[in-house]
């Protein structure tokens, strides 16, 4: 980093590294991204545990432009940040990113897929989950008749124990199948 | 196991302590949401449970919950005294408080695991058989806790999750070896648990701890000098990967694509930039294995008389004819440096275009078959359309509020698509409309057998017509300056341009007629018929070329070079008609849009013509490799100029595509193309090499009788020195007609072992299947048996073990589905599961007194 101050320690950064599908490049530039969202709050250096104290507003990070097209940003946040409130640590920020890059296996990408589309958080697909998500892609453009049908659909083809919603094993193994899931479930930074 | 062992045993929590030790403050971190815990640690609960009621606890299942915050990562900020009390905590809390809740909220099917994926993962990294080492000694540690420690060990139930995967980790000997391969897996490990930084943090400061420790233990001088090794290997690789990361090509060009119009149109740009890489290594064994020896040995055989006039840049003939260009001007002699360094140009020429081939062999067919593998095979066990496409529809990575728009149109018209796809499957055609249908098919097939035919014609016409000409020309050099010469010589490959130009517009317009079911199918056969028509005008070219003209040895010095020059031409009128009809098709267009008239649109990005078309050009330039050895960098000049010209092109221009665009199939049917024409090109140039007399006068294989003599004679010399002399043997044992048959043979075993072997996984997938739905429905009844009977019994132990049975089933059932690729492993750690919980049962039966009950 220069002259400059430096933010993140050595051992920071080797954490960072093993904790994280990233090198110390991208690192310090998803730092970067990360400080320009809010720039005059956010210290320069993150030397003295800063990185999983401080937290930026979910209505900064919503203005990314990796995020703001994104029908789920506001899910996406909530599942990162570590209190569910959508305010990000640099941790959950880097966390985030990491699980949508490149490197990241189809399992990972798959927990947290599964994470954002189970609105409700209690770990199943149900009915309604599957209705926020299509209203979501959508912009609500499907009748109450048609978002029905596709949800009857997604659980004949999906639902293995007929109990109306999908478990994360179901989901699972319909969406590690899916040849596109690992291109569309990233992002580049 | 020195964690477990310093006092957090479960023993603290049974008997009158327990009461005394949960009476501390409520831990001040914890999430507001529940989940319960992980289903690897569940399994491992529910032996636990059966434990610790055979010691006559009176605590349900129902109640073994943790807090945890919403997205699965445990909060607990360190683990060591304060995380034990704030664990014991949670553990009364929520265990003594009796709190009674749906009995499906325990299920393990419900539990997204913090540790059952990233063990998935971890797994999924080791090979076979380390896997089956490490399921084994999971299994040996399962039974150690059942056997050796009889007194069962509760603690694991509501102990911290981090700790747990910690534990699990440093528990496994193949991740705690001492090698950076087991280190890697370690990070693998750590990286891959789906839960917060913090967690991850703690759990790699601990292991890190533990390795550390074990490290201490054993240290031998070889062992020092191995993980120095291993750590300056390992320095290096990351060192690499952090250039990787400076130098991976038009990186912010492919994010900013993306952005603005998803995948679709990005499979184009990726694809166009494996080719410039692919044609690198290309460029680089020519380079420096047969251009520069030339360069260096600088025979000057024919002195280079005719003059540039800047027109030959098209033509690639005239002055270009005497350089390094093309093959007529290589030497065939040994080069000899110092008397014992030798350069034979002959084998040079050979090796470094045959070791490009087998690279790329390599290269294409490894990626084809992992795409293969993924998008086809792995995708047909599991037929989902809705839940692949609503799942999979949105690109994350879109950043424009156009493209978002525009996705979210094209996502409901799909789902709307679809919708109607699967009404409409139940209606039938009535016999005259298949009748219409049939024969409209059959007129638009011969229409288009037409068109390929009398576009073959005309090549081969115009070929045969302007032969002598362009010959005559090309033998009085001096002609070639002039523009009249220049359209003679440009005829061809502009006509060839202009057929590969408008015809797949006459295709699509055929597509649209036939009226298939599926606007996917129509796809598929409009890129058939094009790239059918590209490489009919391909094998007519290569027909001509070898037939007719390596047959005119006495009207044309050197055919090889005439070849090279026509490839030249033709590699460089596509690159200009391609980039006119880019300007055109979509520079000029969008600015008529503009202009004049607003409802036509911007224009639509054809992902499939544009890669077609790139890949022809990949086909012309493996050809021409062989002829003229510098044509690779052209090519690459020209892969990098059109990388730029379409991005601003694209960005400026076009629109996405409405419909949607299945990028990974798309992809693997490009690269089966790719594939396909790498096999033509292969197959031309062995032919050349293998069939052709090359010609006399010219380049490093004049005077043989064909281009593989030399290796034959190279094998000639080596038989009269004794120590080499076996290497003749073995080539003719390997060339001999039995050997050829013994290895079709073996090999065509081996197809038919593996497709008998495949079949039966498919038969044992589907069984699989069958079972996990039948164990659904056995799940679902249990769970309803339990909850009628549940609030009669609340506090006595007889519940529990029913919420514990019917759980089995589901875990070892749904095992087996999510690890296709040992489906028939599974039903046997299945069996040892069920094993192990009866053994449970009984044993709690016998210490608590109580007869099971027959439910």
């Amino acid at each position: 980093m220069g002259n400059k101050q430096a933010a993140f320690t050595e051992s920071q950064l080797e954490q960072y590294q093993d904790c994280t599908f990233f090198t110390r490049k991208e690192i310090l530039r998803i730092f970067r991204r990360y400080r320009d969202l809010d720039s005059d709050h956010i210290p320069k250096s993150y030397t003295r545990g800063e990185a999983s104290r401080i937290k930026v507003p979910f209505e900064y990070i919503e203005k990314m432009p990796e995020l703001k097209e994104n029908p789920f940003r506001r899910r996406i946040c909530e599942v990162f940040s570590e209190d569910g409130s959508g305010n990000m640590t640099f941790d959950d920020f880097l966390d985030m990113f990491s699980v949508f890059s490149e490197q990241a296996p189809q399992d990972i990408k798959a927990v947290y897929a599964f994470k954002i589309y189970d609105a409700d958080g209690d770990q199943f697909l149900s009915k309604s989950d599957l209705g926020k998500v299509l209203s979501c892609l959508t912009r609500d453009e499907l009748t109450q008749e048609e978002m029905n049908t596709v949800v009857e659909k997604i659980l004949e083809e999906a639902d293995l124990d007929d109990d109306s919603q999908l478990s994360y094993m179901e989901f699972e193994h319909v969406i590690s199948r899916a040849p596109d899931f690992l291109n569309t479930f990233h992002i580049r930074i | 196991m020195a964690y477990q062992n310093r006092g957090y045993h479960h023993d603290s929590y049974s008997g009158d302590d327990y009461e005394h030790d949960y009476a501390q403050p409520d831990y001040p971190q914890h999430g507001p949401a529940v989940e319960s815990i992980p289903m690897g640690h569940m399994n491992q609960g529910y032996e636990d449970d059966y434990d610790r009621r055979s010691r006559g606890d009176r605590h349900t299942v129902n109640d073994v919950r943790v807090d945890v915050d919403r997205r699965g990562s445990y909060t607990d900020a360190d683990y060591d005294d304060d995380d034990e009390e704030y664990w014991r905590n949670r553990y009364r809390e929520e265990y003594g408080g009796g709190r009674g809740g749906n009995i499906a909220d325990q299920l393990p099917s419900k539990r997204i695991g913090t540790l059952g994926r990233s063990y998935a993962h971890v797994a999924a990294s080791m090979s076979e058989d380390q896997v089956l080492r490490k399921r084994s000694s999971m299994r040996r540690r399962k039974s150690r806790h059942q056997t050796v420690r009889a007194g069962p060990s509760a603690h694991e139930a509501v102990m911290s999750p981090t700790a747990y995967i910690a534990d699990e980790i440093i528990a496994d000997e193949d991740l705690m070896e001492d090698t950076e391969a087991a280190r890697l897996r370690r990070e693998e490990a750590i990286k891959g648990m789906a839960s917060g930084m913090s967690a991850k943090r703690k759990v790699r400061d601990r292991v890190e701890r533990e390795s550390n420790k074990r490290k201490m233990k054993k240290v031998g001088t070889c062992t020092i000098w191995c993980s120095n090794l291993t750590y300056a290997w390992r320095h290096f690789l990351s060192k690499i990967a952090e250039l990787r990361y400076i130098f991976v090509l038009w990186r912010s060009h492919l994010k900013k694509i993306e952005g603005f119009f998803g995948t679709g149109i990005l499979s184009y740009f990726i694809f166009l930039k494996t080719l410039f890489l692919l044609n690198v290594p290309l460029f680089v064994l020519s380079f420096c294995f047969i251009t520069i020896p030339q360069l260096v040995y600088q025979p000057s055989p024919t002195v280079n008389n005719a003059s540039f006039t800047g027109i030959e840049l098209l033509t690639g003939a005239g002055w270009f004819e005497n350089t390094e260009l093309y093959y007529g001007y290589y030497t065939n002699t040994t080069i000899v440096m110092n008397p014992p360094l030798q350069y034979n140009m002959q084998l040079a020429y050979l090796c470094a275009g045959g070791g490009y081939f087998l690279l790329c062999l390599i290269i294409l067919v490894h990626r084809m078959s992992k795409s293969f593998r993924t998008n086809y095979v792995e995708a047909s066990f599991v037929k989902s359309q809705f839940v692949a496409k609503i799942f999979t529809c949105w690109d994350f990575g879109i950043t424009e509020k156009e493209a978002a728009k525009l996705r979210h149109k094209s996502v409901y018209t799909e789902i709307v698509e679809l919708l109607a796809e699967t009404h409409k499957q139940a209606q039938e055609l009535t016999g005259g409309q298949r009748c219409c249908r049939v024969l409209t098919r059959l007129c638009t097939w011969l229409l288009y057998f037409a068109m390929l035919g009398g576009s073959c014609y005309l090549v081969f016409f115009i070929a045969e017509r302007l032969n002598q000409d362009i010959i005559k020309l090309i033998s009085d050099n001096l002609a070639a300056g002039s523009a009249t010469t220049a359209l003679t010589l440009l005829v061809m490959p502009l006509c060839i341009s202009a057929i590969n130009f408008l015809l797949p517009f006459a295709f699509s317009i055929l597509g649209s007629l036939e009226k298939y079911k599926y606007p996917r199918h129509e796809l598929y056969i409009s890129i058939f018929r094009t790239i059918l028509l590209k490489w009919a005008i391909l094998g007519v070219l290569l027909w001509f070329w070898f037939n007719k003209i390596s047959r005119s040895s006495s009207d044309l010095a050197c055919w090889e070079t005439y070849v090279g020059q026509e490839i030249y031409r033709l590699v460089l009128v596509d690159f200009v008609f391609l980039l006119l009809t880019t300007f055109i098709s979509e520079f000029i267009r969008n600015l008529f849009t503009q202009c004049c008239c607003k409802n036509l649109g911007k224009p639509e990005f054809d992902i499939a013509r544009n890669v077609l078309d790139l890949i022809y050009a990949q086909g012309l330039c493996w050809l021409g490799a062989f002829f003229s050895p510098l044509l690779p960098v052209i090519c690459m000049f020209k892969l990098f100029v059109f990388f730029y010209v379409k991005r601003i092109s694209v960005v400026m221009n076009c629109r996405a595509s409405s419909k949607a665009w299945r990028a990974a199939q798309a992809t693997t049917i490009f690269l089966s193309i790719l594939l396909l024409t790498f096999f033509i090109a292969l197959a031309a140039v062995g032919y050349s090499i293998f069939a052709i007399k090359p010609s006399e006068d010219c380049g490093p294989f004049r005077g043989l009788a064909n281009s593989y003599q030399s290796v034959l004679n190279l094998l000639e010399t080596w038989q009269g020195q004794a120590n080499l002399s076996w290497i003749k043997t073995v080539v003719d044992i390997i060339g001999s007609g039995y050997c050829r048959a013994f290895v079709l043979c073996i090999l065509c075993l081996l197809v038919y072992y593996y497709a008998k072997v495949s079949a039966s996984h498919k038969i044992l997938v589907e069984r699989l299947k069958h079972q996990i739905s039948e164990e659904g429905k056995d799940k679902q009844f249990l769970l309803k048996m339990l909850q009628d009977a549940s609030p009669k019994k609340t506090g006595s132990q007889n519940p529990d073990r029913k919420s514990a049975s019917p759980q089995r089933p589901t875990s070892s059932g749904a095992t087996p589905a999510n690890q296709t690729g040992s489906p028939a492993k599974s039903p046997d750690q299945g069996g040892k599961d069920a094993f192990a919980m009866a053994m449970a049962a009984r044993q709690q039966h016998e210490a608590v007194g109580v007869p099971p009950k027959d439910y």
